[in-house]
């Protein structure tokens, strides 16, 4: 009787443990992913334009890493940095939402700069849409 | 007295400056956040990813967004729902198509606050809700607009029904489970945010 007193009791404090493990678990991040394609801005608001559906099946929900022209950098409503970027026309082509931590790192850039980032790919909207994005160069 | 005078000039310029309309205004990254709720955890999601536009000649609103664009407050949550193996391209976007209706009752040439009621059509993949809202608009000096509204959606039981249906194929017999005995709440409460630029 003691013995099944004691499995229970170990067993209770193994799941609360793993309760408390699922519970703070930290949310998703792109940290040490590595990209599934490399590929411009351009070609990757092409591939949506083109295809919807072909390039969420190949895109959404994936890591890509873009490069492209900044147009625009401002912060969203949870102050995380924002970055716009354009085609050599000046076609808005992605908005791509920063991980907080590259506040610092995007600050050096500005309008014009080429930037290379590789972020979590949610799909199309006006833009190619990406988040969690973490700055390449 | 000189003090008097430019009290008087500020609040006059505050009370009745006139500033620009536009076209319309956009907002790339409005945030939506919605909570609900079930006997053992509450459920909060944000999207910061939500296009919006408004219209201040026809009242026109919309909404669109993503739904992997979601982030939910429980990691475990937010890394299976970011996972590849949740597919959701069947319902990967939603819009909101609206106007608003009270339209004569907000100038949006003058600085100010003004209530809002917004009435239309939610789209999620080929489900379609008519929706309601109330919120508010405040208009800035530079030209911008802020606004938020706060609703919520209730689930009609027709798709409870459906989620209990979807329980009872995808778990073992031997676990009998339904919204009701999770104690699943049929109230969504949604917040929007958004901070609107002016567009010609």
């Amino acid at each position: 009787m003691k013995t099944l007193i004691k499995i229970l009791a170990v067993l209770a404090i193994v799941l609360f443990i793993a309760y408390l493990i699922v519970v703070n678990l930290p949310q998703a991040n792109i940290k040490g992913k590595d990209a599934v394609e490399t590929i411009s801005a351009v070609e990757l608001y092409d591939a949506y334009s083109k295809n919807e559906k072909q390039a969420n099946r190949i895109y959404t929900g994936k890591v890509v890493q873009i490069a492209g022209e900044i147009d625009e950098i401002y912060s969203d409503e949870n102050d995380a940095p924002v970055v716009v970027l354009r085609s050599p026309v000046g076609d808005l082509v992605s908005v791509v939402t920063l991980e907080p931590s590259e506040k610092q790192k995007i600050a050096s850039h500005k309008e014009g700069d080429q930037l290379t980032v590789k972020a979590l790919c949610s799909g199309k909207l006006m833009e190619v849409t990406l988040n969690k994005g973490l700055i390449i160069d | 007295m000189i003090y008097v005078n430019a009290l008087f000039f500020i609040i006059s310029n505050l009370l009745f400056t006139e500033v620009d309309v536009a076209s319309k205004y956009t907002c790339r990254t409005a945030q939506i956040h919605i909570e609900t709720s079930s006997r053992f955890m509450d459920v909060v999601a944000d999207n910061y990813q939500v296009y919006t536009e408004v219209n201040p000649n026809t009242g026109k609103v919309i909404f669109q967004g993503l739904m992997k664009s979601f982030e939910f407050e429980m990691g475990a949550l937010d890394r299976a729902f970011n996972s590849s193996s949740v597919d959701i391209s069947q319902y990967s976007k939603f819009n909101f198509d609206g106007r608003i209706t009270n339209l004569a009752r907000i100038d949006f040439n003058s600085l100010g606050t003004y209530n809002v009621n917004v009435e239309g059509k939610l789209f999620i993949g080929d489900y379609i809700r008519k929706t309601s809202a109330q919120g508010s608009i405040k208009v800035l000096a530079d030209g911008r607009l802020e606004s938020v509204a706060d609703f919520t959606i209730r689930i009609e039981e027709e798709s409870m029904n459906t989620i209990n249906e979807l329980m009872r194929k995808k778990l073992p017999s031997v676990v009998s489970l339904d919204t009701d005995q999770l104690g699943i709440s049929r109230d969504i409460k949604i917040n929007l945010k958004a901070n609107y630029r002016p567009r010609n």
